[in-house]
């Protein structure tokens, strides 16, 4: 980043986020809303599914997955198959999905319509976690708009296509984000991960051939239908096709969503679009992707480029693009602490790693936290960590290692001060 | 609780005395079945959350009648209800109060001040996280991140949230919460009046379709 070049987002998603009621039927319409399901009704499945593919998309809910590639994977002779979109938003420093809903409904229900169509699929649920109850109702709304509107219900568009739409809210369990679970809070179950295979493209939602897919990556399946797969290339990096919306938080003066080309670096958007650090302190850590990045970075890769492999590359991953921001002041350890308590509690309990581990790595750290710390934990807590590891049902159990052996590995000399001062020598 | 039952499952963790709740409403079984019907044929078993919020709407807690009434409507064992409304953390054992408090402590409110929110609230209440004030008023948890981060610390009420809310400014909004009135949050959004109505909400009854 220059010092005099001005910031400027890449509005796609976001674009009428910044235009009073383009979260209705009407302000939508008059800002190009539903052109493209129109457009994609008029084209082949297969075409549709080719366009998403060449444009590169992948899945924005933390895995990165080709989304063309997942979308053709259902088979073509079993019906029903379901659209199932991830609204389950719950990883801590996340909150895109939430804005995207609450600020414009209507091009998530256009983009799952599309995607709908191109799978021949005639119902599609979003699952939306509990505690949304705003975006709740505001996607409720929109539903019935959509309905009204022609956009939902029998003949959509005039096209002889009927397609429904069903909200099932969540009641309260990060691991329903993991599609498989996801799967079983719909069915009625408790919500802990299915063995694979099958896959959902064969056997999801009832039984049935299932796309699951996160609320911004349908939001983009509207701006690929109508702009063109190469337009979509032109944004981001190879590998990495479109914008991001990255959820900055933390120690920061501006914290908020801001969608930026992938590859845009971490500094940019920490010390430009975020204003830097809060109160002019210094900048110590940041996680690239969340809770669950699998390494928290520390101020030496601040120049990262934030796309898929250039932060794999760096040691971590992007996840959901959640920029959790921690400053000069910040206990690591606490920080790992709190981290870890999420994933005992979020922990469904079915695969035993997952379920012992991070218990007794919260405590072990409480234990640091409360001046119980002892040298030896320091090579015992990475190798609890390592023994999660790859031994679990889902990715939850790699996410719960990852603030415990992150900070061992970058701020060893935190967790030693805990145990001289027999306490927490930080503040915050 | 049906007197010598075997153990109750969802009445699991520390003793309590059983809580008396009147039978559910004729209302509710129709309900039930405007719920059912929004699944596929033979898929009824998909209603059993949006049921589990429905029961906490008219009881303020998945009491174990209202489970053993959603086990017989939908033909599961009050054993396979339990296990899903015990696996759920919005599903609550004991009765809640009118205004259920969410304080997310996650690091980014956590850097915020959400502990000490917590802190205060617990002294001003007298209640620690999980109970409820005697009056039946208020309840109070510590929830995990609730993805408003940009508005850290966040204090919901009733699953409404009050985003930047300062340690003083939450003690105040607990004052008024107690004299039953809610603030509408600044940002957006309003208060539902009481936590059967955000249940009703959230078991789906109000979506289109």
């Amino acid at each position: 980043m220059s010092p005099d070049a001005p910031l400027q987002q890449t509005r796609v998603l976001t674009a009428r986020w910044e235009t009073p009621g383009a979260d209705r039927l009407p302000g939508y319409l008059a800002t190009g809303g539903y052109a493209a399901l129109k457009k994609a009704l008029a084209m082949t499945p297969d075409d549709i599914i080719g366009m998403v593919k060449e444009a590169g998309l992948r899945g924005r809910g933390g895995a990165g997955f080709p989304t063309g590639l997942k979308w053709s994977f259902i088979p073509k002779d079993r019906r029903p198959s379901y659209i199932v979109c991830n609204a389950d938003e719950g990883e801590p420093g996340t909150f895109k999905d939430r804005e995207l809903i609450e600020r414009d409904p209507h091009q998530l229900i256009e983009g799952m319509a599309i995607a709908a169509y191109a799978i021949g699929c005639t119902e599609m649920y979003v699952f939306m976690r509990g505690e949304f109850s705003y975006p709740a109702r505001v996607m409720e709304r929109a539903i019935a708009e959509a309905y009204e509107g022609g956009f939902l219900g029998k003949n959509i568009c005039g096209s002889g296509y009927d397609l429904d739409f069903v909200i099932h809210r969540g009641a309260g369990a990060y691991i329903c984000g993991e599609e498989t679970a996801l799967l079983e809070a719909i069915e009625g179950r408790r919500g802990q991960p299915r063995l694979r295979p099958p896959f959902p493209a064969t056997h999801g939602l009832f039984a049935s051939p299932t796309v699951v897919n996160n609320v911004e990556t349908f939001t983009c399946v509207p701006h690929i239908v109508n702009n063109g797969p190469d337009w979509f290339k032109t944004l981001g990096t190879e590998k990495s096709a479109g914008t991001k919306i990255f959820s900055i938080s933390g120690d920061v003066e501006r914290p908020g969503n801001y969608e930026v080309p992938f590859g845009t670096s971490a500094r940019d958007l920490i010390e430009g679009f975020a204003g830097g650090v809060k109160g002019g302190k210094r900048l110590k850590a940041f996680t690239p992707g969340g809770a669950s990045s699998t390494a928290i970075f520390g101020a030496d890769k601040l120049d990262v480029a934030l796309d898929w492999e250039s932060v794999q590359a760096a040691g971590s991953l992007l996840g959901t693009g959640a920029v959790i921001v921690f400053a000069e002041d910040v206990c690591m350890v606490r920080t790992a602490l709190r981290f870890t308590q999420f994933y005992a509690h979020e922990s469904c309990g079915k695969c035993t790693p997952c379920r012992e581990g991070t218990y007794w790595l919260v405590n072990a750290l409480q234990r640091f936290e409360d001046g119980g710390g002892r040298e030896e934990e320091l090579e015992i807590l990475p190798r609890v960590a390592g023994n999660i590891l790859g031994r679990t049902f889902c990715a939850l159990g790699d996410f719960a290692t990852a603030p415990v052996a992150s900070t061992v590995d970058l701020f060893a000399d935190e967790y030693r001060a805990h145990i001289e001062k027999k306490g927490c020598p930080f503040e915050r | 609780m049906t007197q010598g039952s075997c153990r109750d499952t969802s009445e699991m963790g520390p003793r309590r005395n059983p809580v008396a709740v009147p039978p559910l409403s004729d209302e509710f079984y129709e309900n039930a079945k405007k719920l059912i019907a929004r699944y596929p044929q033979g898929r009824a078993r998909s209603a059993l959350l949006p049921l589990l919020y429905l029961v906490q709407s008219e009881h303020g807690f998945v009491s174990p009648e209202g489970q053993r009434a959603i086990a017989e409507i939908l033909g599961l064992s009050h054993a396979e209800v339990a296990a899903v409304s015990t696996f759920y953390t919005m599903f609550k054992r004991t009765p809640q109060g009118k205004w259920l408090i969410s304080v997310c402590t996650q690091p980014a409110c956590s850097l915020a001040g959400a502990k000490e929110i917590v802190a205060r609230l617990q002294e001003r209440l007298g209640i620690a996280n999980g109970e409820t004030t005697d009056n039946g008023m208020i309840s109070l948890e510590e929830v995990e991140c609730l993805c408003v981060c940009d508005g850290a610390p966040v204090v919901a009420v009733n699953y409404e949230n009050y985003e930047k809310i300062a340690v003083e400014e939450a003690v105040d909004l607990v004052v008024r919460l107690m004299q039953g009135e809610a603030p509408p949050p600044a940002s957006r959004g309003d208060v539902p009046p009481d936590f059967a109505a955000v249940n009703r909400r959230m078991s789906g009854l109000e979506a289109p379709r």
